[in-house]
């Protein structure tokens, strides 16, 4: 999971991402990105979100935990 | 050898548009079922008119270069000779751009694109397939001549599709016609992602001004297309969207 920052500021087209940042703030932030947020996880990570498992979160930690705990389970 | 079988080759029969094709077409056809899931083939093949008698090719189209050898063997070991090839099977990934390298283009055009261009080159060769193909139809997509945010690599396949349909056309006359239909958005699992969001079905209810169509739509077009009654159609890219391309109006405010 040490990546999972990485993978995100690339596709938020920024250079760093704290965890508390909240991701709706980010410019870069709409459907298309949500789109490739998906389909990064799913090749990175082998999870099949959908775009409603997204909607629910604020902040990158909250969505890195998500994943997490859906890779245990 | 066994006996020759003179067959009609689906892609992507497995569901959707493909599925509804093969159902349609097994009541006077016989079927090369064509997709990357046997048990899934095995319930389209069930759906089907005689089912006993079509058959099953089960073939990831991604893999194309070995492609025209597993068609090939299956044919020669049946004894099966194709008179009419439908290319239903596609992929469609939606991305951003700058999501889209060419790894994620590759496999939408390979899939699209390369496979269909693989089939006919089979389907031509005199030792495989004598000269009995005679009907080619490409389901494409509106898609093709128009443009769609995260859709650059899917417009782009499509678009590629109905050049190569055009080229045939000409190169193939008179004796395969080649045609392209173009469907709207017929609600099948490929597109079903955008129509479990409400707010995406509402709106695109009101973009269709027949109101949604069904993958039996399509088939039917493409039984026609396939019939002699088509027998002067050839090089044509025909769209089945229920009004959806030449639609104009705004849609209305939300309530």
């Amino acid at each position: 999971m040490e990546a999972f920052y990485t993978n995100l500021a690339e596709i938020m087209e920024v250079d760093k991402i704290e965890e508390s940042d909240v991701l709706r703030d980010f410019p870069e932030w709409d459907s298309l990105t949500v789109l490739s947020l998906i389909a990064r996880v799913r090749t990175q990570y082998g999870l099949t979100l959908q775009a409603s498992d997204l909607r629910g979160f604020a902040t990158a930690r909250e969505l890195r935990d998500l994943i997490a705990t859906k890779r245990m389970g | 050898m066994a006996e020759e079988i003179i067959s009609t080759l689906i892609t992507g029969a497995s569901s959707g548009i493909g599925q509804a094709t093969a159902i349609h077409l097994s009541r006077e056809r016989t079927l090369i079922l064509h997709g990357r899931d046997a048990r899934r083939l095995e319930q389209t093949r069930c759906l089907c008119s005689s089912p006993e008698r079509h058959i099953i090719w089960q073939a990831d189209l991604n893999c194309i270069a070995s492609l025209a050898g597993s068609l090939t063997s299956l044919m020669s070991q049946s004894g099966l000779l194709v008179n009419s090839f439908v290319h239903c099977a596609g992929l469609a990934v939606v991305l951003p751009m700058r999501s889209t390298d060419y790894r994620v283009a590759l496999e939408t055009m390979t899939v699209n694109f390369l496979s269909a261009v693989e089939i006919v080159n089979v389907l031509l060769k005199k030792k495989v397939n004598r000269r009995d193909l005679t009907g080619i139809v490409f389901v494409s997509s509106i898609f093709s001549r128009s443009g769609a945010r995260g859709h650059a690599a899917y417009c782009a396949s499509k678009s590629a599709l109905d050049g190569l349909m055009r080229a045939l056309a000409v190169e193939l006359a008179p004796t395969v016609r080649v045609n392209s239909v173009l469907p709207g958005a017929v609600r099948t699992p490929l597109s079903e992602g955008a129509f479990s969001n409400p707010a995406i079905a509402k709106g695109m209810e009101e973009d269709y001004p027949l109101g949604l169509g069904t993958p039996g739509d399509i088939a039917d077009l493409i039984g026609f297309l396939l019939s002699d009654g088509a027998r002067w159609i050839t090089g044509q890219e025909i769209a089945v969207d229920g009004g959806r391309t030449i639609n104009m109006s705004h849609r209305r405010e939300e309530a």
